[in-house]
């Protein structure tokens, strides 16, 4: 090939570099399929999307219902038992369950996945910063990390949504003090990212193909995003995962203790197991159902986190 | 240092172990790995034979099998048989012959580590790191003899359980005198010291030796020797093997040295038995075997070896042009007739059996009492194989076979031309 | 370098976390009581009149700057002064000795239950992989990570407690560490020498009021312990599982050693080395449990005050809930730590 040859986008080489990666996605997928019990995992996860994603056909607002959220007191449908009517039976001011439980779903998807992506995303910043520069800037974030990894998870949040330092669970609306948790779990979720991708980038930032890609004259941040954070991203992507479902029973924790929306028929699952406490003992389903779902959702995610992880875990391959 | 010379030959001793016929399968996701193919093997007393292959011929599965160490669901002994003649407890001079794939549980503990005993590659990973040296090597010694100490089922009830009685302690604590001797007589300089460290806290080497101790504590008849230095530096390889040769001298117990390192081989072994593709394709004589390889296989491998100051004058390295055989699907007949230059028609519809030439017992129809040995392979020549590894398979005239009626010696001799019956009588060739 | 060097290296190390940990529980102080720390004390704000709030201020230094605040905050930690529970009307101090008890009893009994099953069940579900003891260990322990710890309080309540009662059955007490009408006649249920239940009644030879302590014991020590349990034996399993594939245990197995012996012996320590990292990583997992379990058993520990305490705006109790469960999580940690060069000799030439 001389030079007076162009060399057009199309040449092979530039398909060839792209198409490694959709075969090793194709791979993954096949694999995971393998695996059965990813395959549930992977099933209850959609349909717990499904089912946030669809909660108004599934259980429709009643037509004097003026939040879609706030259930409406009924005394003449008080602690019914299900049946064909109320499939999950009713609570002790008459809200339908199963609504709750679907519109619960919507707010429990929602709170997991944001707060998986905020705490991620600071995380794997941060993670990336101490592992690449080092020194004094690692020294200080790990610090920083050390000290929060040193709280339990539930202890800290709880102090958090107490401080309310942006004063979001004052406002008047109880969809707010769901805010609240949700931002207070954001800011005490990255510190386990943030340890992964550091102990990841450390081991990456070694390897040739960095030497190589400073050779070139790539800056540090072209460096970090499109060399080393690819290769670094595979545990983040399990522990997202597994923390989802941890961020709802956290949170459910945190809104059955008293941080989360107390209306007394608010949809959210915490608060119906909180409500239903009150009645357990003359309405079993009450208590029990709400949790099953709560139980459910963190199910689905870990068995598909556990999934991931045998996947990606690199010694597993055979 | 140089091996010594070996003028005499030693008188060979009685067969202690015997494997005849070993077939081993292992079922995989992906089908059935045939490892062995009916390996048969003896050891003698007091010898040392070395088995030689490249990497995945099945070697170590033969070792492993003589102590049925491979795990066995996945691997299944379907044909044959290992035979070994046990040595009495208590009366060292009566045996009994015993079949080693059909023991208990309790008699096979019995065996491991007191008769027959085994080292391993790596012994970087070969020793626990969680437990001190010493601690590992009395172990041994109080597993299998007496040290004055009377271990109870209380004891072995808790040892199981993964808890050490006081009384266990003791035990150990008698026994390692004797091991520390057995440190010393290996050439490890402050054994007292050595019994107290961890394995990572020694060399390679060091280690390597402390496996020695632990596997010749106990006197065993047999010990067998998995690629002992493969993992060591040159010159504690050398070290090894003096120290490996001095200690069977000293002791009188046969080693079977597992390695691909022929160089090794010609140094340590009295005999030596080559492995191809889960078969042991030709047994001799160490000195006998290299001066005059019979198998193909044998020829070329020798033939490989890069010759520095060599009288030949090849540019390229030789090679065996070819792969080794899947052996989940081994191919019908003999698996070397893919690559062998010298290949004709029954070699790819019978497997060879062992044929006795001399002192060779030889895997190859070449050599059976009906076929003409190609002129090559009675001269040991190994030009005919290519140094490119690209070439095809070699076409070399196939040998003559000769009818019933015509009678062609036992390739020693061959008539000047070929016989018209045996021209007539030629098959296809590859 | 000798054990104890590790140790004090550690030790010393905690003081920036905690340190950290303090500058951020009294920055959540200031943001509860919107920069006026004196509001947590002020509950009767309209009855008081300005120049009294004024004189309160100036007294306890309360519109100092804010480093100024939290230097005697530190101050104060040090010297045992940790503020006053306005919850419970009583300093904080004297509420954690009475209190601490009977979290500990809890906790400790919990966490000795998952380690005692955990670890053993770990180990059979390695070597019995793939088979019907294997799943099922993995389902349970699945399950144990899976469900809400206030759920299963709830349920062990309804289930266990209630409906088998309302059969006969009633075993399981519905609540709190003892009967109240048992104390009445069983002295060391309440006046006992040290507030560790268990041991008090013991050393009082009271054979009613152990029973007692053991069945109000059960079902709350069970809610903790479950998730605990089900982490240590997955992680049991998963490590076991490599540990078996290495090649020391091909050679104890050459020594002619027993196989159970070589699992327990040689396979069990390697395996407990990653365990027990995990061990202390789960303290966290069951301070937060003793929270939820506390509240919904009626448990008198720390775990309800500081619920309480949340419901009241107690701040100091919230602030000292905080530092003392970091503390000690932060000790659980580093105790985990010394048992793990203990155990991997490797580890100690650091």
């Amino acid at each position: 090939m001389t030079l007076a040859t162009p060399i057009t986008p199309t040449s092979t080489f530039y398909n060839k570099a792209i198409a490694p990666r959709l075969r090793m996605a194709k791979y993954a997928g096949h694999r995971l399929w393998q695996s059965k019990l990813a395959v549930i995992g992977l099933a209850i996860v959609l349909l717990y999307l499904a089912v946030a994603i669809f909660a108004p056909l599934i259980a429709p607002q009643p037509a004097r219902q003026r939040d879609p959220y706030e259930m409406q007191l009924d005394f003449k449908a008080r602690k019914i038992a299900p049946n064909a009517e109320h499939w999950f039976g009713t609570t002790d001011t008459g809200a339908d369950i199963f609504y709750g439980v679907v519109w619960g779903a919507r707010l429990s998807m929602i709170m997991g996945l944001s707060v998986t992506f905020v705490g991620a995303l600071i995380g794997v910043f941060l993670g990336g910063l101490a592992g690449y520069f080092g020194g004094v800037i690692d020294e200080f974030v790990m610090r920083i990390t050390d000290v929060f990894l040193a709280m339990p998870l539930l202890i800290i949040s709880m102090a958090v949504a107490v401080a309310d330092p942006f004063n979001i669970a004052v406002r008047p609306d109880p969809i707010w003090k769901l805010v609240n948790i949700g931002v207070a779990l954001s800011i005490v979720w990255w510190p386990s990212y943030t340890r992964i991708v550091r102990g990841q980038v450390l081991a990456l930032r070694e390897n040739q193909y960095v030497e190589a890609a400073r050779s070139v004259g790539a800056g540090s941040f072209r460096i970090i995003g499109r060399h080393i954070l690819p290769n670094a991203i595979s545990p983040v992507i399990v522990q997202a995962t597994l923390d989802i479902g941890t961020v709802i029973l956290v949170s459910a924790a945190l809104s059955f203790i008293g941080f989360g929306p107390s209306g007394s028929g608010f949809a959210e699952w915490g608060n119906l197991v909180s409500r239903g406490q009150e009645f357990m003992l003359q309405a079993w389903w009450g208590v029990t159902i709400p949790g099953l779902a709560i139980m459910g959702f963190a199910l689905g995610f870990n068995l598909l986190g556990d999934g991931l992880r045998d996947l990606l875990d690199p010694r597993m391959r055979t | 240092m140089t091996a010594p010379p070996r003028a005499t030959k030693k008188p060979r001793g009685e067969a202690i172990l015997e494997m005849k016929n070993l077939h081993l399968v292992f079922h995989t996701y992906s089908g059935d790995v045939q490892a062995l193919r009916g390996v048969d093997l003896t050891i003698h007393k007091g010898e040392t034979v070395g088995l030689v292959g490249e990497s995945g011929c099945g070697k170590s599965q033969t070792a492993l099998a003589m102590l049925r160490l491979t795990p066995s669901p996945p691997a299944r002994y379907p044909k044959g048989e290992v035979r070994y003649h046990q040595p009495d407890e208590n009366n060292r001079s009566k045996r009994t012959w015993i079949n080693i794939l059909k023991l208990s549980q309790h008699e096979l503990r019995n065996l491991r580590g007191n008769d027959i005993a085994m080292i391993f590659q790596e012994p970087m990973t070969s020793l626990n790191p969680v437990f001190t040296v010493g601690n590992q090597l009395t172990e041994s010694i109080v597993t299998h003899q007496d040290v004055g100490v009377k271990l109870r089922a209380w004891d072995q009830f808790w040892l199981r359980r993964g808890f050490v009685t006081r009384r266990y302690k003791r035990a150990q604590r008698a026994a390692s005198d004797r091991g520390i001797a057995m440190l010393k007589s290996i050439g490890i300089a402050d054994p007292d010291k050595v019994m107290h460290r961890y394995p990572h806290e020694l060399s390679g080497g060091m280690r390597q030796r402390v496996m020695i101790g632990m596997g010749l504590a106990c006197d065993p008849d047999l010990l067998i020797a998995d690629e002992p230095t493969t993992a060591l530096d040159v010159t504690v390889q050398a070290q090894i093997m003096d120290l490996m040769r001095d200690l069977q001298a000293r002791t009188g117990s046969a080693i079977l040295l597992i390695t691909h390192h022929l160089g090794v081989v010609a140094e340590m072994v009295d005999r030596v038995a080559v492995m191809y593709a889960g078969r042991i394709v030709e047994e001799a004589p160490v000195r006998r075997l290299f001066a005059e390889p019979h198998h193909p296989y044998t020829l070329g491998l020798l033939n490989s070896i890069p010759n520095v100051a060599g009288t030949s004058d090849h540019k390229d390295l030789p090679i065996i042009a070819g792969m080794v055989p899947s052996m989940i699907n081994p191919p019908t007949g003999c698996s070397f007739a893919p690559r062998c230059p010298f290949a004709f028609a029954r070699c790819r519809e019978v497997d060879p059996a062992g044929i006795k030439v001399g002192e060779t017992t030889v895997a190859c129809h070449l050599w059976a009492d009906d076929v003409e040995t190609p002129q090559a392979l009675l001269d040991h020549d190994a030009s005919v194989f290519s140094t490119d590894p690209t070439a095809p398979a070699p076409t070399t005239p196939p040998p003559a076979v000769a009818g019933p009626t015509a009678r062609i010696g036992r390739g020693r001799q061959r008539a000047a031309s070929p016989s018209p019956a045996g021209a007539a009588n030629q098959e296809d060739q590859a | 370098m000798k054990l104890w060097q590790y140790i004090l290296r550690r030790l010393i190390l905690l003081v920036p976390v905690m340190l950290g940990i303090t500058l951020i529980t009294f920055s959540l102080a200031w943001f509860a009581t919107g920069g006026h720390l004196e509001n947590q004390y002020l509950t009767n704000i309209d009855k008081l009149s300005e120049e009294r709030i004024q004189r309160i201020v100036d007294q306890y230094g309360f519109d100092e700057p804010w480093y100024v605040q939290y230097g005697s905050y530190l101050k104060n930690l040090l010297s045992g002064d940790w503020g006053y529970s306005t919850s419970v009307n009583r300093p904080v101090t004297d509420v954690l000795g009475d209190l601490f008890p009977a979290s500990i009893e809890l906790s400790v009994t919990a966490m000795i239950f998952s380690v005692i099953i955990g670890i053993p069940l770990g180990i059979l579900s390695a070597t019995h992989r793939d088979r019907p003891t294997d799943h099922i260990t993995r389902f349970l322990a699945l399950s144990g990570v899976s469900i809400p710890v206030f759920w299963l309080a709830l349920l062990l309540q309804l289930y266990l407690s209630f409906y088998l009662g309302k059969q006969g059955f009633d075993f399981f007490p519905l609540l709190g560490r003892y009967d109240p009408l048992v104390a009445i006649n069983h002295p060391s249920l309440t006046q006992g020498p040290t507030g560790f239940l268990l041991i008090d009644t013991l050393l009082a030879g009271d054979g009613i009021a152990f029973m007692d302590v053991v069945r109000h014991l059960i079902l709350p020590a069970f809610t903790l312990a479950f998730s605990t349990l089900a982490i240590i034996s997955r992680m049991m399993r998963a490590s076991m599982l490599e540990v078996m594939g290495l090649d020391f245990i091909r050679t104890a197995r050459a020594k002619g050693l027993d196989e159970k012996t070589v699992i327990n012996k040689h396979a069990r320590r390697n395996a407990l080395i990653p365990t027990v990292t995990v061990i202390g990583l789960s303290f966290g997992g069951l301070i937060n449990g003793v929270v939820l379990t506390e509240t919904i058993f009626a448990w008198p520990g720390l775990g309800r005050w500081s619920t309480r305490a949340i419901a009241f705006l107690d701040v100091a109790a919230i602030m000292s809930f905080v530092v003392l469960t970091a503390l000690i999580y932060v000790l659980a940690n580093l105790i985990v730590d010394v048992l793990y060069a203990v155990l991997d000799p490797r580890v100690r030439l650091e």
